[in-house]
């Protein structure tokens, strides 16, 4: 089946192509490391190979000897210029609070301990080899369970923490008649964007220039210039595209800070490109986590106790966590709700953001339990959700702005051909095939964050905007050219979009799925500021005809929008780089979430337990989908993230040095093309006049919440066998 | 500074001379010696295909080919395919089918799908297209627009040929 | 630093470089592995041998009963070489040359210098033991042959020497009622370094009985290795259900396979289990249909 362009029905926008489609086919489209600076010197990372202790000396002679090396940074000689090292959840704007080539101490492995500046990459590289360093080592600790690791509350460590509750819980599980008691385990994984982790910084009098792929251009303006002590007006951060992110590259790095410095140093534009080896450890990651979830239901499938519990892993100094059960809680219709998430501290790089942070490894815990309890009762899955929707969250008694999710299943299950299971697990066969077909809820919360825009229209028809959002992959040039053109009446042709540099007005973050309602909604605010000003009321009027017979060369306005509910001040963060989203959860009348519905059929070999997807239908409603066929791209790479998380992608470890031992994408496995077989994505119609005026909810990380849950029922339903620590192994099928 | 070696590449019908050092990979020089960026860097171990260029038509993974290994030899590059008045068929089947996201790994994807193309005229089947591109990684994922777009370019050369 | 690059234009050239350059030396032809192994420090040579202008090794021919595939010779001409086709005897090598890496890297990688690089999990080595091939090594003092199952020592290692070439791995014509069939699992379904890999060969008498049986395995032991007790079993009889489950089984007793990242010894087993009876299952398929 081949699609060109989905339609678009109901109330979606029409399915551009690409705006930056053309130049990317033809390798015009410069990606960070592509961008050409003068005389660059090149810069190598050294990085630790204990996981705790400290460096007790340093020899550089063998690596100053190699020919064309330039300068080496240590502790020795970089301790006190890097100022600051905030976490972005504690208002500052980094991935760690942890701050290399500060002191001897090395915090995890991989740290970096040592920069190398040369003339050449390769000669970095060679010297940076060269770096001979001791270390007096203590024993790490991995992960849960081993020795030292030190657990906390969440709301012990973050004070705006809250653990979702509600009613008795232990009162409804106790007498519960049908009984989920379950712990689930998801992995370590890494983004592995395909781009790697790289930065060049240039030096021009006090102004630098940072080259960087991020998905926060004012974060990284303000966090470079805080953590080198200079004003964010020194600082302009230049990233028009980006060869995907997934979370890794939003927030500050301690890289960014070094190649500055190294800049200033050796008087000249330094290049960074870390390995891909490095990039497992001088980023962020997904932490893995524990949940244990009970649930209790009376004989005939309805809620009445849901207890979700989460273990996370973080890093020694930081308290970063995720924290699902903030949705996994306001799911279902039920009475008495606990939860608790607590966080223990490892001797690991700190965790971050990963496609789809709370929800993914959360809704694992959750919608394998929902299954779970389906087979106890013996209801069909889909069923027993439809028996506990709700349109209110039960936590606060919350309405849904929308909540399409029964029409994905039903949608999702027609096209999937639901009906034609057998319920048994191991039932259905196809030679010496087992096949399985199992399902699950997907969800995310639709959030926004204030943005500002400027919208410029000429009178020879072009429009032209303007805003420090960024392109990953996302298709926000698409979806933002499409909103002004619609807006004004200007073809589509004619609108040009310019993005990924910090001298353009200030955006988002682009993180949890907000980009498309926190920037459109600005930039349509900007237009619309432009027909008020033409006098040019009604939609359908000709704006262009206006501008002319005022006898204007041009218009333009500067919006900046800020959501309905976000706390004060949210709009000076955004001019001084964090974003302070509201919507999902966080709003104190509404909840606001997108659903969809995902179906996973799983065949697994009854000899060597090999499995295969064949078939993934998913069916989402997320609001307004400005552009169907950018929509139908994200859900469609979602759905395979999901799958991929399910059966491939783990980060493995080795506990007793507290290292990463798949350091590579020969090891760490992301599917590849011949892995993926047949793949539908239905997007339902949804409008919802609440979430935000243009009604768009997010869906860059909807589509791979359902996932990992939809695979392991499948395989469940195929074996008889329930998988509740992800990957899905061939071995543990086999036990 | 260390002793470099002359070295004439033949680089999508032009010549070009550099000065390299011989561990230097055609990678490396096309990227940081000769500019041409549209062949991106990231595995440095074949296992992703994002730096693929042809070499004498056929697909290689220019970061573990030695730069003085394709002396003497046609290197094309995403840049050398098409112009900008008539782009190859196969970049205009990304565009209609928007096989497109992030874009990091179009060039690798193009480049080993002319390659493959052209080992296979004629109509090669969604399978044989999979396991043709599967050295080529997408993140995003667009596989399914990816073998969608070179179905199309395929079917539409068998055409042409016929 | 680095390493010099010396381009042979001969086989003499190649060896005598080797030799006046020491063990420091090392050779080159496509590169797949090399350069990734000098990136990594597996690796650290001085100099570098360029092999691959040299004339006369490159490509597959077939004379005299025998196929003689030059040492240079590219995976992707193995994987489309007509007489390896699917419908010949030969179709096992197909099936291997094709899941050797990528596109990319069957346009780049050697048969030479798959051989020569010695892994354990390398594709091409199970079908070629399993076809009896043998291989020459020229060195600065002349020219060895051997048989390919006493090239390997052990994982990266061979009995070559520092400055010997393998030149060329040649194999004699199957009988009639032959076949060879190659299976391969890994955890995805192409880029994936082998986690076992069977490669079968059958001959059969006109009477359906087994007259000359191969097993080989890849990634199963420290090196490729045949399973000579399963080869055994199934000689002589008619390979019916039965024996070739026995014979499966017997080819547990040869392997010895690892415990890592990419999968356990105990599934490694499994694999060896469930894979040999279909390898073989496949070769008489084929030489059914090829009768037929």
């Amino acid at each position: 089946m081949s699609v060109e362009a989905p339609a678009a029905t109901g109330n979606m926008g029409e399915p551009h192509p690409r705006f930056d489609a053309r130049l990317k086919v033809t390798g015009g489209a410069r990606y960070a490391s592509d961008m050409p600076v003068d005389n660059p010197a090149y810069a190598y990372l050294v990085t630790s190979a204990i996981a705790r202790g400290r460096i007790v000396s340093i020899n550089l002679g063998e690596a100053q000897n190699v020919p064309g090396v330039l300068h080496i940074m240590t502790h020795e000689n970089t301790s006190k210029d890097v100022k600051d090292s905030k976490l972005f959840s504690d208002g500052g704007f980094s991935g760690t609070s942890i701050i290399p080539l500060q002191s001897d101490k090395v915090w995890h492995d991989g740290q970096i301990v040592a920069v190398v500046v040369a003339e050449t990459y390769e000669a970095a590289r060679e010297a940076g080899y060269r770096v001979k360093i001791e270390y007096e080592a203590e024993q790490p600790s991995a992960t849960f369970e081993s020795n030292g690791v030190q657990v906390q509350a969440a709301a012990d460590v973050k004070k705006t923490h809250e653990d979702p509750k509600v009613g008795d819980f232990d009162g409804a599980f106790a007498s519960a008649e049908v009984k989920v008691d379950a712990t689930y385990f998801t992995p370590t994984q890494h983004h592995n964007p395909i781009e790697l982790f790289t930065t060049t910084c240039a030096w021009a009098g006090d102004k630098l220039t940072v080259y960087e792929p991020s998905q926060t251009m004012y974060g990284m303006k303000n966090g470079i210039a805080s953590q080198l002590g200079i004003e964010p007006e020194q600082v302009r951060v230049v990233s028009n595209f980006v060869g995907g992110a997934f979370g890794s590259k939003g927030s500050l790095t301690p890289r960014t800070a070094l190649t500055a410095i190294a800049a200033r140093r050796v008087g000249r534009p330094v290049k960074l490109v870390a390995t891909r080896q490095q990039g497992f450890t001088i980023a962020t990651y997904r932490a893995e986590t524990k949940q244990r979830v009970r649930l209790g239901a009376s004989r005939d499938g309805k809620l009445t106790a849901l207890s979700h519990e989460g273990w996370e892993v973080t890093s020694r100094p930081d308290n970063y966590m995720v924290a699902g059960t903030d949705a996994t809680t306001r799911m279902y219709d039920v009475a008495n709700v606990q939860s608790k998430v607590s966080i223990v501290h490892a001797d690991r790089n700190t965790p971050g953001f990963m496609r789809s942070p709370p929800e993914l490894p959360y809704m694992f815990g959750l919608e394998s339990a929902i299954d779970e309890l389906a087979y106890a009762l013996d209801i069909d899955p889909i069923e027993l959700r439809r028996k506990n929707d709700t349109m209110k969250e039960p936590i606060k008694g919350l309405p849904y702005t929308s909540r399409s999710v029964m029409q994905c299943f039903d949608e999702g299950a027609k096209s999937f051909g639901w009906s034609k299971r057998e319920p048994k697990p191991g039932s259905m066969r196809d030679g010496d095939w087992l096949v399985g077909l199992g399902c699950a809820m997907s969800c995310y919360p639709t959030q926004m964050a204030p943005s500002s825009a400027r919208v410029r229209l000429s009178q020879n028809g072009e429009l032209r905007v303007e805003t420090a959002s960024h392109e990953i992959g996302n298709g926000a040039y698409t979806v933002i050219g499409q909103i002004a053109a619609e807006r004004l009446g200007v073809p589509y042709e004619k609108v040009s979009v310019v993005l990924g540099d910090s001298d353009y007005p200030a955006a988002p973050v682009s993180g949890g799925s907000i980009t498309t309602a926190s920037v459109c909604n600005c930039v349509a605010e900007a237009c619309d500021a432009i027909r008020a000003e033409l006098g040019i009321n009604d939609p359908k009027g000709d704006v262009l005809a206006a501008l002319k017979s005022r006898g204007r060369g041009a218009i333009e306005r500067y919006a900046e929008w800020t959501p309905k509910g976000v706390p004060d001040g949210a709009l000076a963060k955004l001019y001084s780089g964090q974003a302070m989203p509201t919507g999902g959860t966080k709003d104190k009348e509404r909840i606001m979430f997108a659903f969809g519905a995902e179906f996973i059929e799983v065949r697994v070999h009854q000899r060597t337990r090999e499995i295969r997807v064949p078939r993934i239908v998913g069916a989402f409603a997320a609001g307004r989908i400005v552009n169907p066929r950018t929509a139908r791209s994200q859900l469609m790479g979602g759905l395979i993230w999901g799958v991929s998380s399910a059966l491939h992608e783990a980060t493995e470890i080795d506990k007793r040095a507290a290292r990463y031992v798949n350091k590579d994408l020969a090891e760490y496995l992301v599917p590849v093309n011949a892995d993926i077989d047949q793949l539908e994505v239905f997007m339902i119609p949804e409008e919802d006049h609440e979430v935000n005026p243009l009604g768009i909810k997010g869906i860059g990380e909807l589509g791979n919440v359902g996932t990992n849950a939809a695979v392991a029922n499948a395989v469940y339903h195929a074996t008889g066998k329930r998988i509740r620590d992800l990957p899905i192994r061939l071995e543990t099928l086999l036990a | 500074m260390t002793f470099r070696n002359a070295l004439t590449l033949n680089i999508n019908g032009s010549e070009h001379e550099v000065f390299i050092e011989p561990h230097w990979t055609l990678l490396d020089v096309l990227r940081r010696e000769i500019g041409l960026t549209g062949t991106k860097e990231n595995c440095i171990e074949a296992e992703c295909g994002v730096c693929t260029v042809l070499l004498d038509g056929k697909a290689v993974c220019s970061c573990i080919l030695l730069a003085m290994q394709a002396a003497g030899r046609s290197i094309t590059t995403i840049e050398g395919l098409g112009t900008p008045d008539a782009l190859d068929p196969l970049q205009v089947a990304f565009l209609k089918h928007g096989a497109v996201q992030c874009g990091y790994c179009i060039p690798g994807m193009i480049l080993t799908a002319k390659s493959f193309l052209a080992e296979h005229p004629g109509t090669p089947t969604r399978h044989e297209i999979r396991e043709a591109i599967s050295g080529t990684l997408c993140r995003c994922t667009g596989y399914q627009k990816i073998i969608d777009a070179i179905a199309d370019a395929g079917a539409e050369g068998a055409q042409a040929a016929s | 630093m680095g390493f010099a690059l010396h381009e042979a234009k001969t086989l003499a050239e190649a060896t005598m470089l080797a030799r006046d350059l020491g063990p420091d030396a090392m050779f080159i032809a496509g590169g797949t592995d090399l350069i990734i192994q000098i990136n990594r420090r597996v690796n650290t040579p001085r100099d570098v041998i360029d092999l691959s202008r040299i004339a006369g090794l490159s490509g597959i021919s077939h004379a005299g009963g025998v196929f003689r595939i030059g040492a240079l010779t590219k995976h992707k001409t193995v994987e489309t070489y007509p007489a390896f086709g699917f419908g010949t005897p030969y179709a096992g090598l197909r099936e291997a040359a094709r899941v050797v890496g990528g596109h990319q890297i069957r346009n780049q990688g050697t048969v030479g210098g798959n051989l020569a690089n010695a892994s354990p999990a390398a594709d091409l080595i199970p079908p070629l033991l399993a076809l009896d091939a043998e291989l020459d090594l020229v060195g600065p003092s002349g020219t060895r042959t051997l048989p390919l199952n006493a090239f390997f020592l052990g994982p990266r290692r061979s009995v070559r020497a520092h400055d010997e070439i393998i030149t060329e791995v040649r194999f004699r014509d199957l009988p009639p009622l032959s076949a060879i069939a190659f299976l391969k699992a890994g955890r995805r379904k192409a880029m994936e370094i082998s986690i076992i890999s069977v490669a079968a060969r059958l001959t059969l008498e006109a009477d359906g009985r087994c007259r000359d049986a191969r097993i080989a395995l890849g990634a199963a032991a420290p090196t490729p290795i045949r399973a000579r007790e399963a080869e055994a079993l199934l000689e002589g009889g008619v390979p019916d259900e039965g024996v070739v489950a026995m014979s499966a089984r017997a080819a547990l007793t040869s392997v010895s396979p690892i415990d890592d990242v990419r999968a356990s010894s105990e599934y490694r087993r499994l694999l060896v289990a469930a894979l040999v009876p279909r390898a073989l299952k496949i070769c008489i398929d084929r030489i059914k249909s090829a009768r037929s």
